[in-house]
């Protein structure tokens, strides 16, 4: 259908000198080598093979527990972030030498479901780092001077994050949506980083740094030998006392708010623009209307050729980017709509998005757009699984979520049998109007 | 290495194609040699500007993210002050796609009234919401504008304010529209590609497209900077900062990699000695920074760092200058081991991407020395100690440099300036 379409396109133009050729179907990707396994004390260990030889070897560690499983607020981002501050044998001085004598990247990173300990080296180097990079994760040396050091930049940032509109706005969405108690409500003050002490790092390392909670992912060059190097590491890391079965969550209900619209003025700000965001709770990746609500919200908002960005930016010029997102996370999920506008069309703006949750709610998306945005959906896929460190990265994704890995491919063919008057119902059923948060930061 | 094959077709235009049989994707990048170094003074952000009406469609395309979309792809594009660079990237089936919507808007791109009036809007928008309404947002207005004087430069590819975005109307749209032309572009092309059939493509289609004549407004050259230049500005931001810059030379200089080298030794990670010294020692940052702009005319090198709460600009200032020049000093081969190490490291995961490298060709090919691309890791690995001292004393030179302080003034946005003449 697609050479009849722009045949009609090769007639309009007056100089034949450019032809423009037929769109080619989109080939569902190959399916990818990559192995798992279980270890005996509990981790999940996954390796993701390069088809050629790359001299790098990326190993990802992720520790599967997060705000859920903390006793006092930020106990589970400071304990990460302060584990490449010190060990038993190495200062956070000597760690940094190290890795970069090696020119090995080491990064840190915390999720409010996980952290994650990140390793990219050349592979001849490899195994010099690697044990290094094993201490970190399992024998802290949490110090008190670096903590304060730590707390008062965590506070110099917070900061600068007070005066962004965006991340304000952002910050009290979410809080709006899951509660100010809620594990993924809550905004660290600048109380919660004073009160993070030392001992509370310890008790969350010893309680949750356990390898029955850690799932690991190798990619790049990967070969039997450095498998071998690293199961004998992760075979080392304690088992615990605990184990998934007994998790106690805490922080999973808070006080819940009545959606509404909250305006909110930032000190800092000029108020030229302003930050606009909606957004509400909504449902987790493992939830059979999950891929209908990914296209209802690629439609949406998700890409530039979406509704929002059509016609709110490119017929209007009313903003630079707008955008709809949906966000699934372990135990929940929300979805989101972002833009900065000029300050006197906020309500002009906010009027318009409605608007187009109205349409999706009463009219059948026509066959032409259903097309674009599963062909677009389907490009992403193939991007998505493009170069063995983007297939990591996949593997990890969904495991995390407790998915199978074969979900990616089904996603492909399910893209295809998507019908107009499901995308029609779940826009009724989840995009409720009276359920949306929205906030306004000026 | 990234392996490549270069030619030439009549109408001027340059092409690279790069195979990479790993790649389920293909990427295509045109890149224009128009720069807001270019502009007419009083008619800055033209360029950028331009770059969005790229996206408004021909008479065969009508909608070119639509089309693109529709072959699983995405394109975007990016404007600095050198030059315009558009790119676009879907599975690899669809390659003859990509290449026919470049050649068709560099040909024959459809300006109208109505598109060009939105996109007016969006970008002023887009200036608001990156330079106007953002804490910090004007840095690169005061800093350019302070470093060159003569040099176009001296203003961000924004522009220079939104009213010179209002006044520029259709007509110097399409007069713009002569720099977008095969004389004037480089096309790169890269996946898992054969070489001859991509070749013999490229010719037929970008071959139809005729070259044009153009005059390009050439920037002066910046004179060696006498003295020091300082401007202080109160704003209403949470913390104070303070900026340095350094004029140095272009990217393709062997000093280019010299500095880059030095500024990945001063603040390149937490074991860096600015980081060390500065931020956790002597806490008199919260923040720090250094680094290079790597431009095709004589860049800049600049050091960026946020207050501690309390501490005075001359302290900071004083200590910044002591710990530039005790680094120098303690310069150790063990530390230059280290930095390039890691640069290794970086070079080879920025090649195991596709858009990356099909970016870099052009980019390359714009400098006059595509070889660049394999050579960079062996000039990185032949610097010596030396090198990089003699560089420190040559370039940072605390006489001869730019300094921008960010004050805090909670009261409102009250601009004092206090530039002094050289």
């Amino acid at each position: 259908m697609y050479s009849v379409f722009f045949d009609k396109y090769n007639k309009k133009s007056s100089k034949n000198l450019i032809h423009i050729p037929a769109i080619k179907d989109i080939d569902k990707p190959q399916p990818f080598e990559y192995h798992g396994q279980k270890l005996r004390t509990g981790t999940d260990f996954y390796t993701i093979p390069s088809a050629h030889s790359l001299e790098l070897v990326k190993i990802e560690v992720v520790l599967d527990r997060g705000r859920f499983q903390e006793e006092k607020r930020l106990s589970s981002r400071f304990c990460a972030r302060m584990l490449k501050e010190g060990t038993i044998h190495y200062n956070s001085d000597a760690i940094n030498d190290k890795f970069d004598f090696f020119g090995a990247d080491f990064q840190v990173r915390y999720h409010l479901d996980y952290a994650s300990f990140t390793l990219v080296s050349l592979k001849k180097h490899f195994p010099e780092v690697l044990p290094l990079f094993f201490e970190i994760i399992q024998w802290p040396k949490f110090d008190r001077e670096e903590l304060a050091l730590l707390k008062k930049r965590a506070k110099s940032k917070l900061k600068l994050a007070e005066a962004d509109n965006d991340a304000m706005s952002f910050r009290i969405l979410t809080e709006k949506i899951f509660g100010s108690q809620h594990a993924y409500g809550y905004n660290s003050n600048y109380d919660d980083i004073d009160n993070i002490e030392i001992e509370d790092l310890y008790r969350y390392h010893e309680k949750n740094y356990c390898a029955p909670n850690f799932k690991v992912y190798l990619s790049g060059s990967v070969e039997n030998d450095i498998v071998d190097i690293i199961t004998e590491y992760l075979y080392k890391i304690p088992t615990g006392s605990t184990n998934g079965s007994s998790l106690k969550l805490v922080n999973l209900e808070g006080e819940t708010n009545q959606p509404g619209e909250f305006f909110i003025k930032n000190n800092y700000s000029f108020d030229a623009q302003s930050s606009v965001k909606l957004g509400k709770r909504m449902l987790k990746r493992d939830h059979p209307d999950y891929i209908g609500m990914h296209f209802l919200n690629t439609i949406m908002g998700g890409f530039f050729g979406s509704r929002l960005m059509q016609n709110i930016r490119e017929k209007k010029g009313l903003t630079y980017n707008i955008y709809s997102d949906l966000e699934p996370m372990k135990y929940d999920g929300y979805f989101i709509i972002g833009t900065d506008i000029k300050t006197e069309n906020i309500k002009q703006v906010i009027g318009l998005i409605y608007d187009e949750i109205d349409i999706l709610q009463n009219e059948l998306i026509p066959v032409k757009e259903m097309n674009t945005v599963s062909n677009y959906i389907k490009g992403y896929l193939v991007s998505a699984l493009d170069g063995v460190f983007s297939k990591a990265e996949i593997v990890k994704l969904l495991t995390l979520e407790n998915m199978e890995v074969e979900w990616i491919y089904d996603f492909f063919d399910h893209i295809d049998n998507i019908k107009a008057e499901k995308v029609r119902q779940l826009a009724k059923n989840y995009l409720k109007k009276d359920q949306l948060f929205t906030v306004v930061v000026n | 290495m990234v392996n490549f094959k270069r030619f030439e077709l009549d109408n001027g235009l340059k092409v690279v194609l790069h195979k990479d049989e790993d790649s389920t994707l293909v990427a295509v990048n045109v890149l224009y040699n128009i720069g807001s170094k270019n502009e007419d003074p009083e008619m800055t952000g033209i360029t950028h500007l331009f770059e969005h009406m790229m996206f408004t469609g021909t008479q065969l395309v009508p909608d070119i993210d639509d089309l693109l979309q529709n072959a699983g792809g995405e394109n975007n594009a990016f404007t600095n002050a050198d030059y315009t660079n558009y790119y676009s990237y879907a599975p690899v089936n669809n390659l003859g796609l990509l290449m026919a919507i470049e050649a068709d808007r560099m040909f024959q791109l459809q300006l109208t009234k109505e598109k060009f009036k939105i996109q007016k809007n969006v970008v002023i928008e887009e200036f608001f919401e990156t330079c106007l309404n953002q804490p910090y947002g004007d840095v690169w207005h005061l800093l350019s504008g302070m470093a060159y004087k003569n040099h176009h430069y001296q203003w961000p590819t924004i522009g220079k304010n939104p009213e010179h975005i209002k006044n520029i109307d259709l007509k110097d749209l399409i007069k713009f529209y002569d720099y977008y032309c095969p004389n004037n572009a480089i096309l790169s092309i890269g996946g898992n590609i054969d070489y001859d059939e991509v070749e013999a493509e490229v010719r037929r289609l970008f071959g139809a497209v005729p070259a044009k004549e153009f005059s390009k407004n050439l920037p002066q050259t910046e004179p060696v900077q006498i003295g020091n230049r300082s401007q202080t500005v109160h704003r209403n931001v949470p913390t104070p900062a303070l900026y340095i810059g350094f004029a140095m030379p272009e990217r393709s200089h062997i000093d280019y990699y010299i500095l880059d080298m030095l500024t990945d030794y001063f603040a390149e990670g937490e074991g860096s000695f600015l980081w060390k010294r500065l931020v956790k020692k002597e806490q008199i940052f919260s923040y720090i920074d250094t680094w290079v702009v790597g431009s095709a005319d004589p860049g800049l090198l600049v050091i960026e760092g946020k207050l501690s709460e309390g501490m005075r600009f001359d302290t900071a200032i004083e200590q910044v200058k002591k710990a530039v020049s005790d680094s120098i000093r303690e310069l150790s081969d063990r530390e230059i081991g280290k930095i390039k190490n890691r640069i290794r490291t970086n070079l080879i995961q920025s090649r195991t991407n596709i858009l990356s490298k099909t970016i870099s060709l052009a980019f390359f090919e714009m400098l006059g020395d595509i070889d660049l691309i394999n050579r960079e890791e062996e000039i990185y690995r032949s610097i010596s100690k030396s090198d990089m001292v003699n560089c420190a004393i040559k370039y940072l030179d605390f006489n001869r440099c730019n300094t921008l302080i960010y004050d805090v003034n909670p009261q409102m946005a009250d601009v004092s300036p206090t530039i002094n003449p050289d």
